[in-house]
């Protein structure tokens, strides 16, 4: 064991509350089925039965039956798994590049933060929605691209995040020590800093979630987003909202299951933000 | 009035920027623009005659003089699908002129809602003292907020227009053919959108009047004898409703975006929906002036924010320089 007592030392360790274990449940809960989904589904997303056409919710259907008569709850687990490995991805990668721009900008300042802050800013400013929809209409549609279109969108909001961050804590006593002592610059952003910076950061991935949930089920239903046979909730809402007088579950379970995933984020993050209050 | 002056400049400059973006980010796709014009018909001589027609074969700061001159004087191109005659494509700008007011009806419909929700349920929740109340009205935020605008939009239908039949839904009435009937239609998209903004902006409200209640001039105010009433409206509402100012310009900026998922859920034939439309058929010049005037509309909101800003705190025009 290293003695690394610098950095490890001061993080606070994140205890539970109730909206934190709340929000770890249910959103534990969709992932797991999104997952299960990936692989495996009660019935087939694809086959088409005419006879169990706008089935209601029943034991055998749990969410009753679509348009073509395909099992609803198999086709929200294969969306789930689609929105899971888009959010997954999409927070992987700009919380990524949030974090690295973020840090060097937030721990050296200078001119290059300044001009980058700027654009930063600028790029921030625009809804997310809109910023995507231009990606999506040069790169066209598809999972691909919406995953490329939200990772580039969502860099922004990370690195304002994390830069403020790191320039708080750039001049705190324990950093002027570690560099007194000879510690390396790259050390001290992500060995010194980065634990103590990692709630915020957290913060911020939980509402990156949120938002790549909400944008990528938003381009869907509006038919530039993910596209079939790829099963998408947005795409299953739009085609719902055509038999909402003959079939309202229809609408209502992809809809719910959206609200619910993003709604247990939000719990983390409210849940995480309390701890830091603290 | 330095900080005015600083403002416009800033805004000047990044109108500029915002020009320059949208009209590089579609140079980068206009070679199938052309293929898809022309679909099955396309031979490299008539691909090349429509590019000579189009402009395209010209260099890029050559074309982009050329269309930032057409936008000063609201010439945006012309649209790759829809036709105006027989051998003229429509204009851009005719394309956008009956649907721009539309948009602009609903974003600011929705806007009034979001104001008087948001400030209602704000300064109820901050000053309600029961704990479960509190729970209550945070809980419910919350799961306004995780509501995306379509399928609250969808919720609205069914409830209003399925359910209690106060509209017809997919029957858009236009303002040439009955305004009353144009502003009962709209109320409903209008209403998807405010619910979510106005559940953050009361949350936004609360925080401040909270945070401002346990300022040493509401001691004061209380000590002198101020009713409670008083004390709110005269004394904390005015301090707290600033950082509230700056949050406006986001919402705005969002339920300009909302607008574009809203329009389709109800079919709102605004900007919205033809952006949506436009991007699915790969119409470039209808997208490019599509995304330049939400963009300008976006800078130009903050703008407004900045200056009301301004006048509303003045510590922010001293600290500014």
């Amino acid at each position: 064991m290293k003695t690394d007592n610098t950095a490890k030392g001061r993080t606070k360790r994140i205890r539970m509350n109730g909206y934190l274990t709340a929000g770890l449940i249910i959103t534990g809960f969709f992932v797991l089925l999104g997952i299960i989904g990936m692989f495996w589904t009660p019935y087939s997303t694809t086959a088409m039965s005419a006879s169990e056409k706008f089935a209601a919710p029943s034991l055998a259907h749990l969410m009753g039956t679509d348009n073509f008569g395909r099992d609803i709850l198999s086709r929200v687990m294969k969306g789930l798994g689609t929105t899971v490995m888009v959010g997954v991805l999409v927070v992987l990668v700009s919380g990524t590049a949030g974090l690295v721009i973020g840090a060097l900008t937030g721990y050296f300042g200078g001119i290059v933060d300044e001009v980058i802050m700027r654009i930063n800013d600028a790029l921030n400013s625009f809804p997310s929605i809109l910023m995507a929809l231009v990606v999506v209409s040069i790169l066209g549609t598809g999972s691909r691209n919406v995953i490329i279109a939200l990772s580039i969108v969502f860099i922004p909001s990370f690195v304002r995040v994390v830069r403020s961050e790191y320039m708080r804590c750039r001049n705190a006593d324990y950093i002027t020590n570690a560099r007194l002592m000879g510690v390396s610059r790259i050390r001290i952003m992500f060995v010194h800093i980065l634990p103590n910076i990692m709630s915020t950061f957290l913060v911020a991935v939980t509402v990156g979630f949120n938002n790549a949930i909400l944008a990528e089920s938003g381009l869907s239903y509006l038919g530039i987003g993910v596209q079939p046979p790829d099963a998408s909730l947005g795409k299953m809402l739009s085609d719902a909202q055509g038999y909402l007088f003959k079939a309202p579950w229809y609408a209502v379970f992809p809809g719910l299951t959206i609200v619910l995933f993003v709604l247990g984020f939000s719990l983390i993050g409210e849940g995480i933000q309390r701890n830091n209050r603290r | 009035m330095k900080y005015f002056a600083k403002k416009t400049l800033t805004l000047i400059i990044t109108l500029f920027m915002i020009s320059i973006a949208t009209f590089f980010v579609f140079q980068i796709i206009p070679g199938d623009a052309v293929a898809n014009m022309l679909g099955t018909e396309a031979t490299p001589e008539r691909e090349e005659a429509l590019r000579q027609q189009l402009g395209l074969d010209k260099p890029i700061p050559v074309r982009y003089a050329a269309w930032i001159k057409g936008v000063a004087h609201g010439d945006f191109g012309r649209s790759y699908r829809y036709a105006e005659n027989m051998n003229e494509m429509m204009s851009v700008s005719r394309l956008i002129g009956d649907k721009l007011p539309v948009t602009l009806t609903l974003a600011v419909l929705s806007l009034i809602m979001t104001v008087i929700l948001g400030f209602f349920i704000g300064i109820v929740w901050a000053g309600c003292k029961s704990r479960t109340l509190d729970a209550v009205f945070g809980i419910i935020t919350q799961g306004a907020m995780a509501v995306p605008s379509f399928f609250l939009g969808i919720l609205i239908i069914f409830f209003f227009g399925i359910i209690l039949r106060m509209f017809t839904p997919g029957q858009y009435v236009s303002y040439h053919d009955s305004v009353a009937g144009f502003f009962g239609y709209l109320i409903f998209p209008a209403f998807a959108m405010a619910v979510p903004k106005s559940a953050m902006a009361a949350r936004f409200l609360r925080n401040a009047i909270l945070e401002q209640g346990g300022l040493d001039y509401v001691r004061t105010a209380k000590s002198k004898g101020c009713t409670d009433r008083r004390i709110m409206w005269r004394h904390i509402l005015r301090n707290a409703i600033i950082p509230v100012i700056t949050f406006m310009g986001t919402v705005i900026a969002e339920i300009v975006a909302g607008s574009i998922v809203v329009e389709q859920v109800f079919s709102v034939p605004g900007i919205g929906r033809l952006l949506v439309s436009s991007i699915s058929t790969r119409d470039f010049p209808v997208v490019q002036t599509l995304i330049l005037y939400i963009a300008v509309a976006v800078m130009v909101v903050y703008y407004i924010v900045d200056i009301v800003y301004g006048i509303v705190d003045p510590r922010m025009r001293s600290n500014e320089d």
